[in-house]
């Protein structure tokens, strides 16, 4: 975390607004935020916030995101390392390109080094349609993690319902973003990104399991409720600016992709019920 | 004309061998074929046929060994509609339909207690009855068709409704507007733990459902596929978004349910 926060302090982009949020972690990381900051003399406004309780990651990022004064914002999670010219970069490419999103390549790793391998190998900078994001399974040029936005990407549509969605925000994001000004991808590595096996929140949702039946059930769970978000997304950019051939076409690629998915997902779930499985509360977890 | 009626085990262990029987006792005629053991063991029925992993390849197995030339599978709640069906639904007047269905469509919104199912769900006309549910497999189906028919990799009840949609593609189905009992009506889901869970089983039956039929009208260059895919489409939406919401409210427990056997 430490080392994270001290990665956006040095970022070399003029006049930055740092909003660093903790979303009542049960652990010393405010405590951690306010010690790197307790010293900071730099260029940059910084203020830092502690939920009063815990909100999830997308209530409380979107508690920043409103409070935000600037127009183009940039994510940092708290485990990830900025390259100083991060930020600069995507609003470079953002200023001319007008892309509502722009994400970047990245190196990925457990600990940071000069061996950790590229996010997107052989990449180059390049517009992602409308009709690859969301006709095409989740690809590493969507990873939330390098997303930066103009503010308007969710001023236009809203916070996501949580009751309905869950981790497929990078699914959702990038598609956003083509019906709007469009999503670019940025070639140059702009941050290392930390992965490792046990990454907690695939493993909770049962997207890496033995059993491949389990993770594309668990696939389907993600994924059905991302391209419904879409199709209330389309409908709703198009009560407000009227129908358009670009969204005409992003809405049969998702009901498409709405189709291929819930098929898949059916065959999965038949496959584990066939074999005697149910959905079920294990036994003595069920408090 | 012979016919055979299916039953696999879930139908009789759901409704109780005593009410298959009460409802059987106008079907003579009809060939009782049961497809897993408790039904056979409970209705003393000849010798069960098992061949396939799943229910709904263990019903097809059964029905093409059949010497029958038409079968009709019983739902887990509809022996009595299916076996009255048989009897009341006209089968040899199908003229070149081999799929033929009774009014009954809509019949999981039938009135608490049983009885008519309202009037309005009762239409006439393979395409515009055809809702992807379940109901429809109140229908009969001429054995040789299962056969020939190129085999769907959907598996379950998604299978059985892609069967339904090739009929509604090719203009062989009949639907004969014919209004028989509607079946019991569903349990309560309950609350807490075992409500979301029974909420989230349900609303996923209904979408494996209808993905069976969407992906064959998806592959589909008939005539008839427009029009049918408008009629499923907002269906298959509106149960996506009914399940991923019964899904989502499962994974928001402090306690994440997993795939473990059952039991």
């Amino acid at each position: 975390m430490a080392a994270a926060l001290r990665s956006l302090l040095k970022q070399d982009h003029d006049d930055l607004e740092i909003l660093v949020r903790d979303d009542h972690s049960p652990d010393d990381t405010f405590g951690v935020i306010q010690h790197v900051l307790r010293d900071y003399r730099g260029p940059h406004h910084v203020r830092a916030d502690r939920n009063e309780r815990n909100l999830g990651p997308h209530d409380s990022a979107w508690r920043s995101l409103m409070e935000a004064t600037g127009s183009f914002i940039v994510e940092a999670h708290g485990d990830d390392i900025s390259y100083p010219n991060r930020v600069r970069e995507v609003a470079s490419l953002h200023a001319r390109t007008g892309a509502s999103l722009v994400t970047h390549n990245a190196h990925v790793g457990a600990v940071p080094g000069p061996r950790n391998r590229l996010l997107v190998e052989d990449a180059q900078t390049r517009e992602l349609p409308g009709r690859e994001l969301v006709g095409q399974s989740w690809s590493w040029a969507m990873l939330g993690a390098s997303f930066s936005y103009d503010k308007r990407l969710w001023t236009t549509f809203g916070p996501f319902d949580m009751r309905r969605m869950s981790l497929a925000g990078d699914h959702v994001v990038p598609a956003r973003a083509a019906m709007l000004g469009g999503c670019w991808f940025l070639a140059e590595p702009l941050m290392f990104w930390r992965f490792h096996s046990q990454q907690s929140t695939a493993l909770e949702c049962g997207l890496r399991n033995e059993d491949p039946d389990v993770t594309a059930e668990a696939k389907g769970a993600h994924s059905l409720p991302a391209q419904l978000q879409l199709l209330r997304d389309l409908q709703a950019v198009e009560a407000a600016e009227g129908p358009s051939h670009v969204r005409d076409a992003l809405r049969q690629n998702v009901l498409v992709r709405l189709m291929s998915l819930s098929g898949s997902w059916s065959r999965s779930r038949t496959r584990l019920e066939g074999a005697g499985l149910r959905l079920q509360v294990p036994k003595g977890e069920d408090g | 004309m012979k016919v055979a009626l299916l039953l696999p085990d879930d139908s009789v262990l759901r409704i109780g061998s005593a009410a298959v029987r009460a409802a059987l006792a106008g079907a003579d005629g009809v060939d009782l074929l049961c497809v897993g053991p408790a039904a056979a063991r409970s209705l003393s029925v000849g010798e069960p046929v098992l061949s396939g992993p799943t229910r709904a390849q263990r019903l097809v197995a059964a029905a093409i060994a059949t010497d029958a030339e038409w079968v009709a599978w019983c739902p887990p709640d509809r022996v009595g509609v299916s076996a009255r069906f048989v009897l009341q639904a006209g089968i040899g007047e199908s003229k070149g339909a081999w799929f033929v269905t009774c009014g009954l469509i809509g019949s999981h919104r039938a009135p608490a207690g049983g009885g008519q199912p309202p009037a309005e769900l009762i239409r006439p006309g393979p395409t515009s009855a055809w809702t992807g549910r379940l109901d429809v497999l109140t229908a009969v189906i001429r054995r040789d068709m299962l056969k020939v028919l190129p085999p769907t990799d959907q598996v379950g009840d998604g299978a059985l409704v892609a069967l339904a949609t090739r009929a509604a593609l090719s203009g062989a189905w009949l639907h004969v507007n014919h209004p028989v009992a509607a079946p019991a009506p569903r349990a309560a889901d309950g609350t807490g733990d075992a409500g979301l869970l029974s909420a989230e089983r349900r609303t996923a039956l209904r979408l494996q459902e209808l993905s069976g039929g969407l992906e064959v009208l998806h592959t589909s260059d008939s005539p008839n596929r427009d029009q049918l895919m408008q009629h499923l489409l907002p269906l298959m939406l509106r149960a996506a978004e009914e399940w991923t919401e019964a899904r989502r409210a499962l994974d928001m427990r402090p306690v994440r349910p997993r795939w473990t056997p059952s039991g």
